[in-house]
């Protein structure tokens, strides 16, 4: 009986090699679901903006796009896990400035640089801005500086020892003469209870934190060459006399990539789709209900970004290292 | 309920709660009494407790809230006792389905997971020796052996039975003083949270009384793997030998699956008898469990009181606070040394705290929009994605939703104690299946669980290699729950120090200073000079005591 069975066995095995091998067709990527891996943990807002676009990108692709978190080393963990993975276009990664360049930047042995990615299409950029509790004395930044250089130390949330928001910050209050502690807390969001709670005085903050906490605050400013639109009434630190001199590199941002020697047909073939998402007028509003700001740009002008921001970080670090010793 | 006056009948009721809970959560502040009583007299019209409330009930009381908020009970109590599924995974994929629906029924599904799911990880820990969830690790404790000791069907109602009243507790706390608390909340700040945890450390101690050097070994353990991975103050990786894969850490949940779940499974298979028909008589629904849950109303109310208290208090968790409640259970008992042989006292304990911790995590997260804990995080985040943004605002402005938000919280724990009573039987009944099947599925379950929580092979690995480790701890009588304690706090009470000490600028003149971190580090130092005296003596102590304020007090 056994025997009979040999001959079906075999074909019906040939027919599993075969079928395994046939996602190899270019032209018809994707034949499976597509993982987007987000570089922080499962709560962060980054991962349900991702959802969002991933839908969108799903009907346009015809295959799902599951959306997972991977936190760790700063966003580095995800970013090496994309790197240990075949080049096949199943893993996109949304790269936050942080992993990308920042962690790079800090720790050159981190095993990978920006040009081991290659960019689908920028996603949003996150300004930053300095706030400060309701019942402080400080009713606008020039206020708030001239208190801050007669009394030195005072504390504010440094969102991780090295971060950019950190090198933000560090780097403004440096160029006003200010010699403020730095206390890290696990990013915006860790250090917001105690800067609620009066432990620390000031913080770095972004659109979400003035929706979200804007009646027990006062933004003193924003980080960014020009106002902003959403917020015209808040002022810019440049025309106050405080620009801490990053320019587009001095703000959160992140964009979408997959892993250098991903074919070019399926790389093609994501940036149409992702650029057809990220321009549509529906999705900007969406996201900026969560207080994302979409704006995208085609992979020229990320690797330009990218560039940037590494020339102008650099800086950051060197500040960071600056205000460690202040307090020694 | 029109008043331009706040009532006295208000004062009376707050007050009371607040009383309770500021004396079970053992701290004490002159400043924040002030504050408090200022508050309450306040209190404007419209955000009476009585206005609220009786807006949610407007808002809470249909079809479709009722149905989905039981609904997500029933899956939370599931997804809890399925080991490494939790309900922050439950929640966070209900999260995509709440946009469709209304607000106050969307959230009532997620608020019936995360309680559910609270409650669910006690089942599997009391009949199979496998925490579903990290917080119901102090369950087992007592659970497993006096499930061993035949007694399973009680002891699951037990667990349910405390879970839904140290709830109810919690969230009568939630509704009625959740903005004090909130304020409460706010002034703990790092070397409050750095008190605090030690007391949490402390409690290995009292729980590993009878083997304190293997206790302490094991916890020594825990905080070395604790410290595994990328360090947030100088973003330099320690322990991770240069792998990538544990830049992250060791995961939570991979780490107590391996542990617990595939450690067990070894010794089961070791232990033989793989073909047995185990014999499990019928039996209704335990109600007999709630008179004895309420003839320890004193332990349900410490354990609420701690739990909401804990819970408030954001960035600690359920795992701390059921520890803690059950070391005071265990502190305050007449016979510390039956614990851990089955005492009911040691569940309500546990399960009362972790439950209540719920309800806490609620009150900074709705007060102030700042999560208590991951899942309420994500809760917020489905809020703002309905677009109600939490806080302040919410009250003054949907004061109907917010009533609403709490009747679901408090119909989750009834819903609870119904659906979880009901359907003991059906849980208990998994002891009926031989082990040659329950043993493969509990695998599988494992293996999918810890997976599922980050698509990540890696915490496969972790859990495999988790349960060697788990399996040769026990096999040489160290106990697993120091581990688990430490690892949970240990990722809090470093930074704590570390921020309390650059705050100060290196002086540790700030634990002296701020009054509420004072305190609790005097409470520390009698928790342990308690824990280093022998129970013999102890009891010597107390009866002499006893007998010098009667002497004393019929003089």
């Amino acid at each position: 009986m056994l025997r009979v069975l040999k001959i079906p066995v075999i074909l019906v095995f040939i027919l599993f090699l075969v079928a395994g091998f046939s996602s190899v067709g270019y032209a018809k990527y994707p034949t499976r679901p597509i993982m987007w891996l987000c570089p922080w943990g499962p709560e962060n807002e980054s991962v349900a903006m991702g959802r969002m676009v991933a839908e969108e990108m799903s009907k346009i692709l015809g295959e799902k796009i599951m959306v997972n978190a991977m936190p760790g080393g700063s966003g580095a963990k995800a970013l090496k896990h994309v790197l240990s993975q075949p080049s096949d276009g199943y893993l996109l990664l949304d790269a936050w400035v942080a992993p990308l360049i920042f962690v790079v930047l800090n720790r050159p042995d981190i095993g990978y640089t920006y040009r081991d990615f290659e960019p689908i299409g920028h996603i949003s950029f996150m300004p930053f801005t300095l706030v400060v509790r309701k019942d402080s004395p400080w009713k606008n930044l020039n206020e708030f500086v001239k208190y801050a250089r007669a009394n030195p130390g005072i504390k504010y949330n440094a969102t991780g020892a090295v971060s950019v928001p950190h090198a933000v910050m560090a780097t403004f209050l440096k160029k006003a003469g200010i010699r403020a502690r730095g206390v890290p807390y696990a990013g915006l969001a860790g250090g917001i209870k105690d800067f609620l709670g009066g432990t620390l005085d000031l913080t770095i903050g972004n659109f979400w934190v003035k929706a979200v906490y804007g009646d027990q605050t006062r933004t003193l400013c924003v980080f960014l060459d020009e106002r902003h639109p959403w917020f015209p009434e808040i002022p810019t630190a440049k025309e106050q006399g405080h620009d801490p001199g990053f320019g587009d590199s001095g703000m959160g941002w992140n964009t979408l990539v997959v892993k250098k020697g991903t074919p070019k047909p399926i790389v093609e073939k994501l940036r149409a789709a992702y650029k057809q998402v990220a321009t549509s007028e529906a999705m900007k509003a969406k996201l900026k209900k969560m207080n994302f700001w979409l704006v995208y740009k085609d992979p020229v002008g990320c690797l330009k970004l990218w560039e940037d921001s590494t020339r102008n970080l650099k800086e950051g670090i060197e500040i960071l290292k600056w205000e460690k010793k202040q307090f020694e | 309920m029109d008043r331009d006056y706040p009532a006295f009948r208000d004062f009376d009721i707050c007050d009371v709660c607040l009383f309770c809970v500021i004396i079970g959560g053992h701290t004490s502040s002159g400043s924040v009494f002030f504050d408090l009583v200022v508050e309450l007299r306040q209190r404007r019209p419209g955000q009476t407790m009585h206005g609220i409330l009786s807006g949610g009930l407007e808002t809470f009381l249909g079809l479709q809230q009722i149905l989905l908020t039981g609904f997500g009970v029933f899956m939370g109590i599931i997804i809890g006792v399925l080991p490494g599924i939790g309900p922050l995974l439950g929640v966070i994929l209900f999260t995509s389905v709440v946009i469709h629906i209304s607000p106050v029924a969307g959230m009532g599904l997620l608020i019936g997971v995360y309680v559910g799911g609270s409650c669910g990880g006690a089942i599997s820990a009391v009949l199979l020796r496998i925490p579903g969830t990290p917080i119901a690790a102090a369950t087992l404790l007592d659970g497993y052996p006096m499930a061993k000791k035949g007694k399973s069907p009680e002891a699951v109602g037990l667990a349910i039975v405390a879970s839904s009243m140290g709830g109810l507790l919690g969230g009568v706390a939630l509704v009625f003083v959740s903005p004090l608390l909130a304020k409460i909340a706010l002034k703990f700040g790092p070397p409050e949270y750095f008190a605090l945890t030690v007391t949490g450390l402390i409690t290995i101690a009292v729980v590993a009384r009878e083997s304190t050097v293997k206790g302490l070994l094991s916890a020594c353990f825990g905080l070395i793997i604790a410290s595994i991975g990328t360090d947030p103050f100088t973003g330099y990786d320690r322990f991770t030998f240069g792998y990538g894969n544990l830049m992250g850490g060791i995961r939570l949940v991979a780490l107590l699956v391996g542990l617990f779940a595939i450690s067990e499974m070894f010794i089961q298979i070791e232990q033989g008898g793989l073909n047995i028909k185990p014999n499990i008589k019928a039996f209704r629904p335990p109600l007999a469990t709630v008179l004895t849950v309420l003839r320890n109303f004193v332990n349900l109310l410490r354990a609420s009181a701690i739990g909401t208290f804990i819970g408030a208090l954001p960035g600690t968790g359920g795992v701390a606070s059921s520890f803690i409640s059950y070391a005071m259970a265990k502190a305050s008992s007449k016979e510390p040394e039956k614990f851990g042989t089955g005492k009911p006292e040691g569940i309500i304990a546990s399960e009362g705290a972790n439950n209540a911790c719920c309800g806490g995590a609620l009150i900074p997260s709705l007060a102030l929009a700042i999560p208590g804990d991951p899942i309420t995080a994500v809760l917020l985040g489905a809020l703002m994605l309905i677009g109600l943004l939490p806080g302040p605002e919410l009250f003054r402005q949907y004061p109907d939703i917010v009533g609403g938000l709490f009747l679901a919280y408090l119909a989750a724990n009834v819903f609870l104690f119904v659906l979880g009573l009901l359907f003991t039987p059906l849980f208990v009944s998994i002891l009926k299946i031989r082990k040659n099947r329950l043993i493969p599925m509990i695998i599988l379950l494992s293996i999918v669980g810890t997976f599922a929580v980050q698509a990540s092979l890696f915490d496969v690995w972790s859990m495999w290699f988790f349960g060697l480790v788990g399996y040769v701890m026990r096999k040489r009588g160290f106990p697993l729950a120091p581990l688990v304690i430490a690892r949970v706090l240990g990722p809090i009470v470093e930074p704590a120090f570390r921020r309390s000490l650059i705050l100060s600028g290196g002086s540790f003149s700030i634990f002296v200073e701020r009054p509420i971190a004072f305190v609790i580090l005097i409470f520390n130092v009698i928790l342990l000079i308690w824990t280093s005296v022998p129970p013999e003596k102890m009891r010597s102590a107390r009866m002499a005591l006893s007998r010098l304020i009667r002497s004393k007090s019929y003089s």
